[in-house]
């Protein structure tokens, strides 16, 4: 059985996460940190696995972490499981900064250890069949791409930049990014981005549209908005793609399969999912490349630093309001 | 009692659509049609009467019964058809986009003011009942502050060549997606920046633009010429109080599907109005209300003219890389 932790249970993706390795025959969740001892221990009796006190104790009785605190956290807590040799699975964005990613990848390559982003969407059946036909020619050839990925705010963490790193852009560009950039198998050249502080007053941006131009020509819009009304929308939010091939167009709206409850007692309307989950995906992924050492279609520390330098050049291009070139540090893993 | 003549320039796709419906509005009627190709302007008149039908523009010009001249050639020709009418005393309602460049709207601009004459660009977006509801409810805070809008507007390759050569159409920008431009104008505001990107391949002209309004709003436009799933249009406004979504595809009140696979479709409208509702009736009553002075047009010439501004600047703006200020 392979023994994971949880470093960090800040971001929401760690129950989902907990609950996909406690699904797991092959794996087992044998405990979780985090600095907040009150999140910890809610956590770990949510998760019903051990609380441990701090990420040593916690990193010297693991196999492998999945890291999941606030974004700013991740490069320490990254560099403590390197030390410890542990490999890693961190939630995206991978770091708030390109420097902080590209330390990272530095840090468990110096360590022998394998860092993985948590791009769950990848995992999405959708995505793969899309994906594939893709890489099939069957669409012809690829020249655009409208994607979104819009949301309910997060609000919490999510909204105080000195721990995410910045609002909307930073959190909703990079799984998109990250799926194009596997459609498309280039890297970005360019990204031009509007963005602002618009729907909740606060110093964080909550609109946004990121353009993004590939070294291949094509080029691809994502809405990473935080619009969708916290009270009546009738999901989370949205992953779409438009994706326009000069044989085909094809629409994916990943989150598609859903039924409609006319919710009585709430007072709402809601879509309620059966789409396979994504998570399970690339838990069981991650736990299959723990044991084989076969990667499949997880996604890189290089992977994750990609689309936090795209992030980078979108709050540049914010406040330049011209097109920004994509600055890329080298990536090792 | 026939008090507006209308004159129709250019028989084609939408001069004959927008004849249909100026003989539904009262009072007016279509009394002269011009087109340059042998046979177009009798074949579109004989529908109405004893509507005149000629193959010059002059002659049109000449006849003292138009007193409104429709225009509706093909766009790199807007001009010249509606100074020629503006010249001749006539009123002037003048397909979209108003023209190519600047300078054509300037000069249109400046001859139906120089004449006293109503002057209107067909927006017919804003007679669209989605659309007009969607500003209705925003001018009446239904979403808050509006934050980002998104639109789409997707329909086939344009079936007729001349739309083919951008230095006619303007592309798909300047020929579709301006419906879009003048909508997001008319809810935000002006534009003052413009991102976008054209991709084009045989048959196919698809845009993205990613557009700033001076009031903060941010929207995002989306222009299809090749959709292979037919025509539709899409948008939503998202508002600090909420959410106005709208998609002709889900709207649709009839679908007809034939049994056997290749038999002739059920001709059927999708979304069907009653007549008094359709969007091309009521923007020709407007105009007609216009001519007879008892509301203001439709659509302000500045107006018209910004939108044809916006979509030069995204046109700019794919050619160059950069965005550009408005
Ligand atoms: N609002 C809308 O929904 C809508 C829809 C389609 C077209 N349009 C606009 O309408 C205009 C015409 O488009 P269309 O699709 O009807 O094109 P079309 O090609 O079907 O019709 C144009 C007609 O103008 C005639 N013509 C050309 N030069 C002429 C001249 N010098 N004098 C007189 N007639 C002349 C042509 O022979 C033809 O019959 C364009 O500006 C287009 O952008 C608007």
């Amino acid at each position: 059985m392979l023994k994971i932790g949880i470093l960090g249970t800040a971001h929401g993706h760690a129950d989902s996460y907990a609950e996909e390795v406690n699904a797991h025959p092959g794996a087992e969740l044998i405990g979780v940190w985090d600095d907040n001892a009150e999140r910890r221990e809610a956590s770990a009796s949510k998760y019903g696995t051990a609380a441990f006190d701090t990420v040593d104790a916690l990193c010297t009785a693991t196999d492998a972490v999945i890291v999941c605190s606030e974004n700013v956290y991740h490069r320490t807590l990254t560099e403590t499981a390197a030390r410890h040799g542990k490999p890693m699975l961190c939630e995206k964005p991978l770091a708030t900064t390109p420097t902080d990613a590209h330390a990272m990848i530095t840090d468990c390559e110096a360590a022998g250890v394998s860092l993985f982003t948590a791009f769950p969407c990848r995992f999405s059946p959708a995505f793969v069949a899309l994906r594939d036909a893709a890489h099939r020619g069957d669409l012809g050839e690829i020249l655009a791409v409208r994607g979104t990925n819009r949301g309910k705010c997060p609000f919490g963490w999510f909204v105080d930049t000195k721990l995410s790193g910045g609002g909307a852009v930073m959190d909703h560009t990079v799984h998109v990014a990250d799926l194009l950039r596997v459609l498309l198998r280039s890297e970005v050249s360019t990204v031009f981005c509007e963005a602002d502080n618009r729907m909740f007053s606060g110093d964080f941006d909550d609109t946004g549209i990121v353009n993004l131009t590939f070294e291949s020509g094509v080029f691809a819009t994502i809405d990473c908005s935080w619009s969708r009304p916290a009270q009546t929308f009738p999901t989370w939010g949205d992953v779409t793609l438009g994706v326009q091939g000069t044989r085909a167009s094809v629409e994916m709206d990943m989150l598609a399969q859903g039924a409609t409850l006319y919710n009585e007692g709430a007072a709402r309307i809601q879509t309620l999912g059966y789409g396979s989950g994504i998570d399970g995906g690339m838990v069981a992924a991650f736990i299959h490349a723990m044991q084989t050492g076969e990667p499949g279609d997880l996604a890189t520390g290089t992977d994750g630093l990609r689309t936090v330098e795209i992030v980078a050049a979108a709050y540049e291009s914010v406040r330049t309001h011209q097109p920004v070139v994509v600055k890329r540090l080298s990536g090792m893993m | 009692m026939q008090t507006i003549g209308i004159g129709i320039v250019g028989a084609g796709n939408i001069g004959s659509r927008h004849a249909r419906f100026w003989a539904q509005v009262e009072g007016a009627g279509v009394v002269a049609v011009a087109d340059t190709h042998p046979g177009a302007s009798e074949n579109l008149a004989v529908l109405y009467g004893d509507a005149r039908a000629y193959q010059t523009v002059a002659e049109l010009l000449a006849n003292p019964n138009v007193t409104v001249v429709h225009v509706c050639v093909p766009t790199h020709l807007h001009r010249e058809i509606a100074v020629a009418a503006a010249n001749a005393g006539k009123h002037v309602l003048c397909e979209k986009p108003m023209a190519l460049t600047l300078s054509d709207c300037d000069a249109i601009i400046a001859a139906t003011a120089q004449a006293g004459v109503c002057f209107s660009v067909g927006h017919v977006t804003r007679f669209f009942p989605e659309y007009a509801l969607a500003k209705a409810r925003l001018d009446a805070g239904a979403v808050g502050t509006p934050t980002i809008a998104r639109t789409r507007r997707a329909g086939a390759f344009p079936r007729t060549a001349w739309f083919a050569d951008t230095a006619q159409s303007g592309g798909v920008v300047a020929d579709l997606t301006v419906h879009d431009l003048d909508f997001l104008q008319w809810c935000f505001g002006k534009i003052i920046r413009v991102y976008a990107k054209i991709a084009a391949s045989p048959g196919f002209e698809y845009a993205l633009l990613t557009l700033r309004h001076e009031s903060g709003v941010i929207s995002h436009a989306e222009g299809v010429w090749g959709e292979p799933t037919g025509f539709h249009t899409a948008f939503e406004i998202a508002g600090t109080a909420g959410l106005f979504t709208h998609d002709s595809r889900a709207a649709r009140a009839l679908v007809a599907s034939v049994r056997q696979p290749g038999d002739t479709p059920v001709a059927l409208m999708n979304a069907p109005l009653a007549p008094s509702d359709d969007p091309y009736f009521r923007q020709v009553r407007a105009f007609a209300d216009a001519v007879r002075g008892v509301a203001p047009v439709a659509v302000s010439p500045a107006d018209a003219r910004s939108a044809v501004a916006v979509a030069l600047a995204a046109i700019e703006s794919a050619y160059t890389g950069n965005a550009v200020e408005i």
